[in-house]
């Protein structure tokens, strides 16, 4: 019995000694959550550090420094974008697609109409920056209007045709130019895809494009 | 060979020929004698041998101040011919004022230049354009001009001794439209439109008064006693509502305002507005027909995404500021010390110029001023110079004016590589001021 115990405690001393070893503190092991306590570790034991990687937000541009701001955003406006209450609708159609080519997102929203507005579209398109992150850049438009020039040799009233035919209406031609802006019911997305790919194949049409929204810079 | 007869208090600083036109800078009295090389050198005299067909010299044509001088303006300009006759006729270019007389004065050359084509015995006929480099810097006595401190980061004073009065170029602003009543501005609003409501009268409902604002930097009624200064002390603006109370407007509407803008004949159209990140056909068609019908666009390079820093529009573009087309100026921000704004897109190629963009003081709604920063800023401070440059000068093209403004800017190497000039507009220097 004796041998068997000796065998055994040496068995239990050798996990023990690996255990031990396993979890013994790596102390340059860096703290993502304390990046200076890192930064500090690094200087003093450079041979075993593992880099810190800046933490990368979808949607939102990720910097080692900020640039200093020169100033706040007027209120009411959106710096460098659009007004809020163009997206106060409810949301009626969200849609988020992940791009084979790029891995990266194409999301299509439609708002509800606001007293301010009719039907707001918003097609938000990811890339990669000059430094390899991730940016969105949000097109705007309104949910209900396709805008399209007529085709050289077609006539108002084909359009008008063409127009009905797909369930919608002209509702104005820009003056002096072959531009017109078709309204439909907006309440169906689908509608909006359907109509705008429609019109681009139609042979009446030159271009067919939104109706997109500019901002105040 | 003629003379060109120099009066003994003048120095004539440069003569600059180009695609006919003659450019000659005539500063204040200060020197002597004109330096040498320029007196009756014929050569550098445009001219346009019309009808003399013979092997005969051509007469020299030359431009003298005359004596009198009014407030550091020369207000008498004095052609003078072979043997110190006027053997010329004489015609004003469209747009400039004045008369010539027959002692070959051109008259009431009170503030700026006036282009002048003279015709001689011979047949032979030049275009000058009289740029008068005058004075010092004028101060405005607007009581709250000391907040607008950038205009003399871009030489404004020194602008305004040679024209303060843009009156005779129409300008449209397609914005939130202008507070119609603001003392500030209101005689120098034309009546506008409202193509949200389709409806004559463009006043401004926006919550930051960013219509009323831009138009104050373009035409605030100047040396009023009174608040701020526009770049232009007179002005003829026709702000054309096509952004709501909140800043937004769709491109239908822009487009209508843009129609608006061709109705009224105006020359320049300022767009402080951006954000479009898809190609959009319609829009690009109708600023390239305002080009075709001579008219300059002059747009906000945008304030950046959705995270407000500045982007490279070459890279990612942003319109309708990188449509890149030939009659647009595109305009970055920058702030005092001229180093580009935050917030501010940039781009080599899409981007021309920078103008002060941050902390910019100017009229707000209900007779109020204040403070807003953006491209939005930028971009009607070069539109208030493009048309200070246009009514100085009436007969230069849309060419002319965007190379001129784009010829005349201080560089700074903070904007090397951001915009197309590596610089930041010089009212004076674009009006041809020589300190």
């Amino acid at each position: 019995m004796k041998p068997r115990i000796v065998i055994l405690w040496l068995f239990l001393f050798g996990i023990f000694a690996i255990l031990f070893r396993v979890f013994e503190p790596n102390t340059n092991q860096v703290n993502v959550n304390e990046p200076e306590k890192a930064v500090q570790s690094k200087v003093q034991k450079p041979s075993r550090q593992i880099a810190s990687v800046p933490k990368i937000d979808l949607g939102k541009k990720t910097q080692f420094e900020e640039p200093k701001r020169e100033s706040n955003p007027p209120k009411g406006i959106i710096h460098g974008g659009y007004s809020k209450s163009l997206f106060a609708g409810n949301i009626v159609f969200s849609e988020n697609k992940k791009v084979k080519s790029s891995g990266l997102n194409r999301k299509v929203t439609l708002y509800a109409p606001t007293d301010r507005y009719g039907w707001v579209r918003t097609e938000e398109s990811q890339y990669r920056d000059e430094k390899g992150v991730i940016q969105s850049r949000v097109a705007v438009m309104t949910g209900d209007q396709v805008m399209v020039r007529l085709a050289e040799g077609s006539t108002e009233d084909e359009l008008e045709q063409l127009a009905r035919r797909l369930g919608a209406e002209i509702e104005k031609n820009l003056t002096d130019s072959r531009v017109y802006v078709l309204k439909f019911n907006g309440s169906k997305p689908e509608n909006w895809n359907l109509i705008y790919s429609e019109l681009k194949k139609s042979k009446e049409v030159a271009y067919a494009e939104p109706n997109y929204f500019v901002a105040a810079q | 060979m003629g003379t060109f007869r120099g009066l003994s208090q003048f120095k004539y600083y440069s003569l600059v020929f180009a695609s006919g036109v003659a450019l000659l800078e005539m500063p204040a009295c200060k020197q002597a004698t004109p330096p040498s090389g320029l007196d009756g050198d014929v050569s550098s005299v445009n001219k346009t041998q019309s009808t003399n067909t013979t092997d005969t010299p051509v007469t020299p044509l030359s431009i003298v101040p005359a004596v009198i001088v009014t407030n550091n303006l020369p207000s008498q300009v004095h052609f003078v011919g072979q043997n110190g006759s006027p053997p010329y006729s004489w015609s004003l270019a469209n747009g400039s004022v004045g008369s010539v007389n027959a002692n070959g004065d051109f008259q009431s050359y009170t503030s700026g230049g006036a282009s002048v084509i003279v015709t001689d015995s011979k047949g032979v006929t030049a275009t000058a354009s009289l740029t008068a480099a005058v004075g010092g810097p004028i101060t405005p006595n607007d009581t709250n001009y000391s907040s607008q401190v950038f205009y003399s980061q871009m030489q404004s004073p020194q602008s305004w001794a040679i024209k303060t009065d843009c009156s005779s170029v129409g300008v449209a602003t397609i914005d939130t439209g202008a507070d119609l009543v603001h003392p500030d501005l209101s005689t120098n609003l034309m009546p506008g439109y409202n193509t949200i409501t389709n409806a004559s009268g463009g006043a401004d409902d926006s919550v930051v008064s960013h219509g009323t604002h831009v138009a104050g930097l373009i035409g605030a009624i100047g040396n009023s006693n009174v608040g701020v200064t526009g770049e232009c002390w007179k002005a003829k603006i026709y702000p054309i509502k096509a952004l709501d109370s909140q800043g937004s407007g769709t491109v239908t509407d822009v487009i209508e305002g843009m129609t608006k803008a061709r109705e009224f004949g105006v020359r320049i159209i300022n767009a402080s507005f951006g954000g479009i990140t898809v190609f959009d056909q319609s829009l690009y068609d109708a600023i390239s027909n305002a080009g075709s019908a001579g008219i300059l666009f002059i747009a906000a390079a945008g304030n950046g995404g959705s995270d407000g820093i500045g982007d490279n529009i070459d890279i990612h573009p942003e319109y309708p500021a990188s449509y890149g087309l030939g009659n647009m100026l595109v305009v970055a921000a920058v702030n005092s010390a001229d180093q580009l704004a935050s917030f501010s897109n940039y781009g080599p190629i899409s981007v021309q110029i920078a103008a002060p963009g941050v902390n910019i003081y100017s009229t707000k709604r209900s007779n109020a001023y204040g403070n807003l920063s953006g491209t939005s800023m930028a971009a009607p401070l070069i539109t208030g110079v493009a048309a200070q440059l246009w009514a100085f000068n009436p007969s230069l093209t849309l060419a002319q004016v965007r190379a001129q403004i784009k010829s005349k800017v201080d560089s700074s190497a903070a904007l090397s590589g951001k915009v197309e000039t590596s610089g930041r507009v010089n009212a004076a220097k674009t009006l041809g001021y020589s300190p």
